[in-house]
This record gives structure tokens, sequence and C-alpha cells, in this order.
């Protein structure tokens, strides 16, 4: 018997006049790894409510078809019922996590199972320990890494032994060290308990090692499913449906295309021998890069001299920083969770005074200007929306900025429709921006910030809960303004757009600055790497496994295609 | 502040002499205590309930930081009601100052000092109670206080989300607040009127980030299993020891003390 069948199932929330899902139609076996992708607004989350009861039980709508578990038609049996047989994770580690200590969020799922003490204890040591939290047991969440939280949140989840686990965009919150954490976790749980897992997820590269069958949703529909292999040998009606294509993937079908080969790679070790395969004994003999020289003349936009920040429960956020940043650069700013980057960038436009040191924004001290004046010449953008909008129509959250800082009406009219086309929001002008996805929002809020013309943008996570695509947009926007001559500064955990648009890179670490310079130069650096607890983009490690073959220093996919399309030999 | 707050309600309790009792007690001594205070009006006693407070909130060695931050709260709330108390009262005693308002002849009278001021250590100590309570007790405690006083799980229950949304609820405050600011919104600029309609560009988005939470929170709840209409087991079995009964006996008898203090002093001789 299947352990999940969607039977023609189609669903429409109640609020909305179009479909979330249409005719799904999918089986999944026991113990199978399933990765459900696709872009914003795809059904995705919806996909996750069906099977855990969210949908139709908790959210008001009108249902089509049937999902059932183990032959158990679970439209008909509430929540609490499934939650016996279905365990959830979600996107956001914090909002899921009930209780103020790790013991008793492992707990709270037994006791609603009316398991009895002894039991408890030895499900609490062995869901702990399988996650790696044992020795954190009497910590609270609060003190734990974004990581460990979705950890904590998972391991509360395998405690109560449900035999599906779902969890909707478990990393997508994530630094890349709290990526890695989960990644691992699921692979231990996959490997521990014959667990059937669906994973809902944006950024799919380190998950496909783990994959049984990938599920490719689009404006409600099932586009593409299947074994991997047979997955990823549709790639261009991946593209097509807006689905997300991970480096080695992209890779891979490119050698096959100018090879004439068949390669299915999903890592970098497969990839490495592909290429051997490819180029046979032929070495890159110059490899020469262009050497970025930042231009040490020019304005200085920002400097900062030996700042540090200590937060009221005395964290220091921020230990002796120093920064020059001329007008007219393209920066990046990575780090771990709670590295300082957040903090680092708030000081900036006088959110954050810091406890010592000075910080000048065109040569002048950050104290010294009025607030209004120094948020017209450093616009930040917060990484989350909500935290926002607050007017009523797309159109007034726009213009929001611009009338508090006093520009003239006109000017306003002609910066809100001039910003609704170039964001492609024309279309949502007059709607409440509460009604816009997240990816849309987001777009809003940067665009209400561009709207005061800064000088200087400070990005904050500009990608997270985009999809592929809108990821790309924003950068290649954040890349037009700085071609304009706009100084940017972009703090991010997705380095695979690092690498692509950033040449000039900021690693940070407890507060320091660890590194400053070229972005490939810090990709190639391996040592650093690690001693960064940074995850390298995946094709700066198999830049790093194909050394000896001239490969080094290689970041990218389209210049991996350049030195192949050079040696190949067919 | 809110940064402050939020570290301390979610940070490891520290164990102190309180975390030897039953949760229940503690809750308790809260209560009684915080009801002896309320029912409280006479100077002396306020402040020697002050006092005892102080004491109790020195054995937890909760850092003044944290005290402070409550402190200042009720100090505002105190400030408020005391001078409303000292200009608007109609307590007795010696007319200190007499002036019209609005066509009304108001008088401070020595009654209306000495109440105004009462109500204010009324407050300070009512703040340090509460930083006691706050520090010492973390959600699940309170859960487990409720539990031993056969309180329903799902009215203890949410009693402790009450104390978990309020440290989110302040972070999310922060957070908004500087966002409006980076846009230029100057909330400090303006007339009263100004200043409360630009409140409004901050208190929408909270709205509407405390009802996504709370929508996080129901689902995290849901499929967790938690049902409020069946039954469920416990971890913790707590039972009330001779420590306990000492500690809740004591401070029931403050509270009739004061009551009778306040209300029947004649019964204790005492004539006011």
């Amino acid at each position: 018997m299947k352990k999940i069948v969607f039977d023609n199932i189609s669903w429409r929330y109640s609020s909305s006049k179009e479909w979330a899902l249409k005719e799904i139609n999918a089986e999944i076996e026991e113990g199978e790894v399933v990765l459900v992708t696709g872009p914003t607004g795809a059904g995705k989350t919806t996909f996750c409510r069906l099977l855990n009861g969210l949908v139709p039980h908790g959210y008001p709508g009108t249902l089509r078809g049937r999902v059932y578990i183990d032959g158990r038609d679970t439209t008909t049996i509430p929540i609490s019922k499934i939650a016996n047989f279905v365990g959830s994770v979600f996107e956001d580690p914090e909002s899921q996590i009930v209780w103020t200590n790790i013991k008793d969020e492992v707990i709270f799922p037994l006791e609603n199972r009316r398991i009895q003490k002894d039991e408890m204890e030895e499900r609490i040591s062995q869901s702990l320990g399988l996650l790696g939290l044992l020795d954190k047991v009497d910590k609270t969440p609060y003190e734990l890494s974004g990581g460990q939280k979705q950890r904590l949140a998972i391991a509360s989840v395998i405690a109560a032994r449900p035999s599906i686990i779902v969890m909707d965009e478990p990393t997508s919150q994530l630094d890349p060290v709290g990526r890695r954490e989960v990644m691992e976790a699921i692979k231990r749980i996959r490997d521990e308990y014959n667990s059937t897992i669906i994973i809902v997820e944006h950024n799919i590269d380190a998950l496909l090692n783990y994959a049984d069958k990938m599920i490719l949703l689009n404006e409600g529909c099932i586009v593409i499913q299947g074994e991997p292999d047979a997955y990823y040998s549709s790639v261009e009606d991946i593209v097509r449906y807006r689905g997300p294509l991970p480096e080695c993937v992209e890779l891979s079908y490119r050698i096959s295309q100018i090879t004439g080969k068949k390669f299915n790679c999903y890592n970098t070790d497969c990839l490495k021998e592909a290429i051997e395969k490819v180029i046979g004994n032929k070495v890159i003999e110059v490899n020469e890069w262009d050497i970025v020289n930042f231009d040490s003349k020019g304005d200085t936009a920002v400097e900062l001299r030996d700042v540090s920040f200590v937060y009221a429960d005395n964290t220091k956020a921020l230990d002796g920083v120093s920064i020059t940043v001329k007008k007219g650069e393209m920066v990046g700013i990575i780090g771990v969770n709670g590295s300082g980057k957040t903090t680092l960038a708030k000081t900036l436009n006088g959110l954050l005074k810091p406890s010592s040191g000075s910080i000048k924004i065109f040569g002048k001290d950050v104290n010294a200007y009025k607030q209004a004046e120094l948020v017209g010449k450093v616009g930040y953008v917060f990484q989350n929306p909500i935290h926002q909008i607050s007017c009523r129509t797309v159109r007034e959250e726009i213009a929001f900025g611009m009338k508090n800082l006093g520009f003239n009406e006109e000017i306003i009219r002609h910066n809100v429709e001039t910003l609704l086309e170039r964001f492609n929001l024309s279309k949502f002008g007059d709607a409440h921006p509460y009604n816009l996805s997240r990816a849309d929002q987001f777009r809003v809020t940067f665009a209400s910030v561009v709207a005061m013309n800064p000088d200087i943008l400070v990005v904050d996570e500009p990608t997270t809960g985009q999809d592929h695509a809108q990821s790309h947009e924003i950068m290649n926007f954040l890349q037009e303004e700085n071609k304009k001559g706009k100084t940017i500064l972009v703090i991010t955990h997705h380095l695979r757009f690092v690498a692509q648009y950033i040449q000039r890179l900021i690693i940070m670490l407890n507060g320091k600055i660890l590194y400053d310079g070229q972005t490939r130069n810090a990709f190639s650096n391996y040592s650093l790497m690690r001693s960064s607890l940074i995850e390298p983009p995946e094709m700066s490690k198999l830049s790093y496994l194909l050394a000896d073959k001239g490969f080094h220093g290689l970041i990218s996919v389209d210049e991996f295609i350049d030195r192949i399309a050079e040696l190949a030999t067919f | 502040m809110s940064q402050l707050f939020q570290s301390f309600i979610f940070k490891s309790r520290t164990r102190t002499i309180f975390s030897k009792l039953n949760p229940a007690s503690v809750l308790f001594l809260y209560i009684f205590l915080a009801l002896a205070d309320l029912l409280s009006f006479n100077l002396e006693l306020l402040i020697a309930q002050t006092v005892i407070s102080s004491l109790i909130v020195m054995i937890t060695k909760a850092p003044l930081k944290f005290v402070k931050l409550f402190l200042i709260i009720a100090t505002w709330f105190g400030l408020v009601l005391g001078l409303v108390t000292v200009f608007f009262g109609l307590y007795s005693g010696r007319i200190i100052y007499s002036f019209e308002f609005a066509g009304t002849l108001l008088r401070i009278t020595s009654g209306n000092l000495t109440n105004g001021f009462a109500i204010l250590i009324k407050l300070l100590n009512l703040g340090m109670l509460t930083a006691f309570y706050v520090f010492v007790a973390d959600p699940r405690s309170i859960v487990s206080a409720m539990e031993t006083i056969r309180v329903p799980f799902k009215f203890s229950l949410s009693l402790a989300l009450v104390f978990r949304n309020l440290a989110i609820f302040a972070g999310d405050f922060e957070i908004i607040n500087q966002a409006q600011r980076s846009r230029g919104l100057d909330i400090n600029k303006g007339s009263i009127f100004q200043r409360a309609k630009k409140y409004v560009n901050i208190v929408i988005p909270l709205v509407f980030l405390a009802l996504k939470r709370a929508d996080d929170l129901v689902n995290a709840l849901d499929t967790k299993g938690y049902d409020p209409k069946t039954g469920r087991t416990s971890y913790y079995s707590y039972r009330l020891m001779a420590l306990d009964y000492a500690v809740i006996a004591l401070s029931a008898l403050l509270v009739i003390f004061v009551a009778i203090y306040t209300f029947f002093p004649h019964l204790i001789g005492i004539s006011v």
C-alpha cells in the first residue's frame, strides 16, 4: 500500500478567488524522501498543510478530492489525531517553539500523546541525542543558534515518532552552518528511522543527495515529478516552470550540452569525475584572474573606525570593526547568524549608536547628521517586509518615506509611478500590501527605500523567501543601481549570488572582521572558509577538488563551462 | 530595552531558594504579596511591604538592570496615578494649595499628598514583586503551578503563552520602530495628535505581526497534537511540601493582617 496518496486534490482558501492547488495527483512510498519545490506562490505550503491536516481543518476554504495516509482519509480526521502519525517542522524556528526550555519543548507533544513519564525520559534522550542537543538540555531555545533551534524543532517532532515528517522550508531562514546542521539531521533521521520525509524548499542544492523523489509545483499544479534522474532529464521544463536549478545540476546539464554526452550529477564528487572524463589529461596552464583593485582613491562613502557595540544584555555584537567603503562600491557582508552583520548595518543609519569608535558617512560623523538627513543618505531595507509595511495601498507605502522626508508632491507622484513600473508592481498599485506574497511585499518595501534616493543602500537578506528567479531579479536590480553610482552593501547567506554578483566581500565572525577583500580569493581560501564557519558555494568546492587540473579559483558555472569548453576532448 | 526584557524572559532561570519550592507556592507567594499591596493604603505599611519585596528580590539575585526595567514602568504608572490623586483627589486634610481648574475649585490637601505618595509606593512594590516573579518563573513553571491547584491545562497554557508572546511582542515593537525610523518617521516630532497619528505606522505592522504569530503558534500547537478537549499526561508531578505550606501560610497571613489593618483596625486595637 502507498504511504501517501493525493487523489485529485484541489484547494481554495476562502480568502482567495484562485485555487491554491489544482487537481494534484501524487503517490509517495514509505521511507521515501520527497523534495517539493517551485516558485513563490506555487502552492508548496498548502501541499504541506494537506499532509498535516491544517488544510482543510485549520483554514476555511473549498476542498475537492482526498488525501490518504496509510489508506486513511485525512480530510476527515482532526489535526490532533493526524499529529500522531505526521510531524511538522515549519520555516521559522522561533514561531513553532512553544516553551522557553529545551526539555519542555520535546516533552509537550509526548504529553499530548499521553506517553508515560518513563518512556518520555527515554525519548527525550534519544531524540535530543540524535539531533546533537543532549548537552544543551538545560538551556533555553533563546540561547541556541538558528540551526540548533531548527534541530530542536525536529527533535520535538521525532520524539513523538511519527511515520511521516513534513518540513516546510526548514532551512530558508538559516545561515549556511544552520543549513548544514539541519541537512545532517535529516540524513540521520532517514538512516535511523524509516520515516517518510517530505521537504519543501527553494534552496535544494544540499538536499539533492538525499532525495528519492522530486516534485515541482507551479501555479498550484504538479508540473514535473519523478526520481531525481528522471526529474533532471527535463532541465528546460524546470527552467520554464521557474523551478530551482542547483549549480551542480546546471553545470552537469551544460557539460552534457557542450560534449553531447549525458551526465546526471547532483554533487561535486560526481562532477569532478565527469569533468576529468571530459578533459582527459589536460590541465589549465595559465589561470590568471582579473585582479580587482578596489579603488583606493575616490570619495569615501562609509568609514568605520574601531567600532564596538554592546547590547543591553551585555552581548558584544561588534568588536573593534574598521571598514572603508568607497562611493560606488558594491560590497557583500556574510557571516554566520549572530556574527554582527545586522548590528553593523543598523549603526550606519543611526538606528543603533555604537558603544565606542567612530562612523563617518561621506566624511561626516553619523552623530552630526539629523536623523532625517541620515536616512536620506543611507537607505536600509529590512529583512522582513512585515516590519515596514504600514500603509493601505502599495502606492502609499512607496510614498511613505518620501513624505516623511518632505519631498515635493509632484516628485513623490513621479517617483511612485516610476518605481511601480520598475519593480513590476504596477498591477498592485492600489492593492493592500498585506495581500501580496512575501516576495512582492519585499519589492514594495525595497521600492519605498529606493524612492528616498539614498546614496548608500544597505539591504538585509534580499533573497530570503524569494525563489531563484526573483533572487536574480533583485540582485540584477542592485547591480543596476550600483552601476548608476550608488554604494551598495548586501547582507546575505546566499553565497551563490555573492559569487555571481559581488566582487568585494566582508566576512564577519563574533563581531569582528575576519576578511575584507576579493570574493574570489575568499571562496578559494579553504582554511578561511573553515575558520569563518561558512560553507562555500558548490562551484568553489568543485574548484578545490579540481585544483590539480588548474581549476583553482573558479566560482561560477559560466567560468567552469568556459574552461571545460577550451579543454574538452570531443 | 525590549532586547533586555526578551533576554531575561527567554534565558535559563538561575537556581535560587525559590527553585526548591513547588511552583504553586511561588505563584501563591506572588499573588498574596501583590494582593496585600493592593489592599494596603497605609504609607508605613506599604513601605514595610516594599522592604520585604526588596529582600525577596535580593535573595533571587535578579540583575539590577532587569529590576530597573520593571521599576521604570511602575514609576511611570505610579507618577501618573499619584499626580492625579494629588491634584484631583478628594481626601481630607490640611489644605496646602487650592486652584481653579475648568471652573471647579480644586484643593491639594495633606490627604491627597499622602495618598498620592502611597500610590507611587504601591506601584513600585508591585513592579518589584512582578520583577521577582518573572525572574524566577518560566512559562512551564506557571503551568505547573496552576496544574498543582487544578486549573485546567488550557487556561494555564494560555497564561504561559502570554508570557512568551509578551517578550516576542516587545522585540517586534523595537524592530518595527527602527524600520519606520529608517524611512524618516520621527515619532518624537510634532503635536500630540501628530505623534499619535505616527504611532499608527508602528501599531499596524505590530498588530499584523502579532496576528501572524498567533496563527503560527496555533498551527504549531495543533500539529504537536494539542487538543484541549482530550486528556494528556504530565511529565512534572509536584507535591506541596512542608516548606511550601509554610510559605503559603505566611503570605496568606500577611494578606489577612493587611486586610484587618486597613478595614477593621479596631480589631487589633489600632485607631485611625
